[in-house]
């Protein structure tokens, strides 16, 4: 059946090339030869021809498999596992060699040094070194061509082009609306961490209206309170609006710290970008922990001025100056954050990059952004001050901007992982 | 191969050293951080060496309008810039990790240096510039002010204690020489200067005061050589790390 599908694939596009007949033909011969006098296992060659129709993003070569490579031993596992051939157990060292050397044929071509060479001489001869690059060169050269021709009409249903998203043999099909887990894939781990990832997810919209509704609440932001009230006027304020601040900072201290999840989920994913080593995303994790540690003390500095707002004038406005400095100026937890993300969305330069490169933009303008509200603990008037243009408004809108953002950006991620690990189409 | 490309440079550059790009950037923040975060300690906001702990309120709002300007500058660059304390500690973890005892210690030191970020440095940096902030506030509260914040920055121990201990187990156990052994007794060093310093909270003059010879001047001795030898030491297992090895799990 996928022979017969594949010999169609092939014909169709033997027809078109036979518009130059003596070219095509002598084609033909260079293939068939390279094929039955050549010393590659069939299932080496099977594996790298895949690995290539996907850096070339040929639909029809993903869908075809060769009988001969299936009679050597080629299984669907093992198709699965050219997602990462480094990680793959059902792969020999001389597999992951010559795949190595064809990713780099097909992505990087100029990297390929005498020391890859030298890599792939423990495994095969001189002769098999050639065998080997006339494969790619044909498959990475024709392939691409093929893939400008289309040919897809014998293409089964799971490989034809349903939006822009990358295609892979690995895949089982793209472009869902919503997230579906795979009846059959509901007790893989792969579909568990998926699960966990989109419960996480979606607590951010939850927490973020939580904390929308104690922000609105809370009587010192509209407008925030001006840092020139006198001790008497600061110590008023806190007993005319005892109760509602205390409804908005518990509500603060109960849940600002539930946004963790969400950010959370932005360490799973950077620990699944291919090309780095995930040094960032540990230095990113350290960043969130201390960047909440200090958010939820500024909270109580609050709620213990409003525990007794008869206290002396002077003690209400020094736990006022805390709250309000220790709220707005401790940025570099969270801006390093930003910009661990920004630096580890830019080094992600794999064929299929995590976030899309934009988000690495729009996390270093998030940093940038909030830099300048370190200044609320110094100034007390103008933009810097806490309650400035600057310190307070453009500091949490930015941050609150990049969450949303972020949000939808996370949703497409998980998404497109699920259907990635095979868990969701 | 060399007939097909002539032009081709005979070694590329950054050949023969290892490691990896990534892990390199971060490790150049640790020293970059440390020598920032000295300039600001040291010289603008003068709480290393520490100023006395005995003095009265007056002398403490003395020594706050003295430095106020430059406490400003020197904390108000720190609060930008104390993200560079979770770079220094996620790179520690991250080499951790490569050693051949799992995950737990790498994880333990992130848990306990990122608590220590709020009490180790944080609240001194805030209370202090609370301090300056209205340098007319009644003596006693700058006062007040004075004690908490070095206090906090000087006695937060137990935070880095628990970071100490679980890297020094880990180099204890680690088959995958990460990290010489000698270090892992620097780093017990370190927790043994941390249990000195608790009298710190006792005693507000002599040798365990929190500028006293032991609570102090000991602790800084045997820091300076742990964070000295931590630099070097990071630079060799970022070297030795190969560039080509899988990411970490």
């Amino acid at each position: 059946m996928e022979l017969a599908a594949g010999d169609r694939i092939n014909l169709g596009v033997a027809a078109i090339m036979m518009r130059l007949p003596a070219v095509a033909e002598a084609f033909g011969t260079v293939t068939t030869n390279l094929r039955e006098t050549g010393s590659l296992p069939a299932r080496l060659v099977e594996l790298v021809r895949l690995r290539l129709a996907f850096h070339n993003q040929c639909r029809s070569c993903m869908s075809v498999r060769y009988q001969r490579a299936i009679d050597d031993g080629l299984t669907e596992d093992m198709v699965c596992s050219l997602e990462r051939p480094a990680e793959a157990p059902g792969l020999t060292t001389a597999d992951r060699s010559a795949l190595r050397f064809a990713d780099l044929f097909a992505t990087d071509h100029l990297a390929i040094d005498e020391a890859i060479y030298d890599d792939l001489r423990q495994h095969f001869t001189e002769d098999q070194l050639v065998e080997l690059g006339l494969h790619c060169a044909i498959a990475v050269g024709v392939g691409r061509l093929t893939a400008t021709w289309d040919v897809i009409e014998d293409v089964p249903d799971e490989f034809r082009a349903a939006s822009g998203m990358p295609v892979a043999p690995w895949d089982g099909g793209v472009g869902l609306i919503k997230l579906q887990i795979l009846e059959q894939a509901q007790d893989l781990p792969t579909a568990g961490n998926i699960k966990a990832q989109w419960v996480s997810l979606w607590t951010a919209p939850v927490v973020a209206a939580v904390l929308l509704l104690a922000f609105v609440a809370f009587p010192g932001f509209w407008p925030p309170m001006s840092p020139r009230l006198s001790a008497d006027q600061v110590a008023a304020f806190y007993g005319e609006h005892t109760a509602w601040i205390r409804f908005s900072m518990v509500t603060y201290n109960l849940c600002g710290i539930m946004i963790l999840p969400f950010f959370m989920v932005i360490v799973v994913q950077m620990k699944r970008m291919q090309t780095q080593s995930h040094v960032f995303a540990y230095c990113y994790l350290t960043a969130v922990v201390s960047g909440a540690t200090i958010f939820a003390l500024s909270n109580i500095f609050f709620l213990v001025a409003a525990f007794r707002p008869s206290r002396n004038p002077d003690l209400i406005m020094l736990l006022n100056d805390l709250a309000w400095i220790v709220f707005i100026a401790p940025v570099g937890m969270v801006v390093s954050q930003f910009l661990l993300l920004a630096i580890a969305v830019y080094y992600d330069r794999g064929p299929h990059p995590v976030f899309p490169r934009w988000v690495g933009h729009l996390s270093l303008a998030t940093a940038v952004a909030m830099v300048p509200a370190a200044g609320a603990a110094v100034f007390q008037t103008g933009p810097l001050a806490w309650d400035g243009a600057v310190s307070f408004w453009l500091r949490n809108g930015a941050f609150a901007l990049f969450v949303i953002v972020m949000f939808f950006v996370l949703r497409n991620t998980i998404r497109r992982q699920a259907i990635d690990d095979g868990v969701a189409r | 191969l060399s007939v097909l490309c002539p032009d081709q440079p005979a070694e590329a550059p950054g050949k023969g050293r290892g490691g990896k790009p990534d892990v390199w950037l971060v490790y150049w923040i640790f020293p970059g951080f440390y020598a920032v975060f000295g300039v600001i300690i040291c010289l603008l906001t003068r709480v290393t060496p520490p100023p006395r702990p005995d003095v009265t309120a007056a002398d403490k709002v003395a020594f706050f309008t003295q430095h106020g300007t430059t406490i400003q500058i020197g904390f108000g660059i720190l609060l930008i810039l104390l993200g560079g304390a979770a770079v220094t500690n996620g790179i520690i973890a991250y080499h951790m990790k490569r050693m051949s005892v799992g995950s737990v210690f790498a994880y333990g030191y992130i848990g306990g240096m990122g608590v220590g970020a709020l009490p180790g440095f944080l609240l001194i940096t805030a209370c202090f510039l609370a301090a300056v902030y209205r340098p007319d506030r009644d003596p006693e509260l700058q006062s007040l002010l004075y004690d908490l914040g070095m206090l906090s920055y000087n006695g937060s121990l137990g935070c880095f204690s628990a970071a100490y201990f679980a890297l020094a187990i880990a180099i204890l156990y680690d088959k995958n020489e990460i990290f010489p052994r000698w270090f892992a007794y620097v780093s017990i060093w370190q927790i043994i200067t941390e249990v000195i310093a608790t009298q710190m909270f006792v005693f507000d003059a002599g040798p365990f005061a929190w500028n006293g010879s032991l609570a102090f001047w000991w602790s800084v001795v045997v820091f300076s050589i742990w964070l000295c030898a931590l630099i070097a030491l990071l630079e060799k297992a970022t070297a030795r790390e190969p560039s080509d090895s899988p990411p970490l799990d």
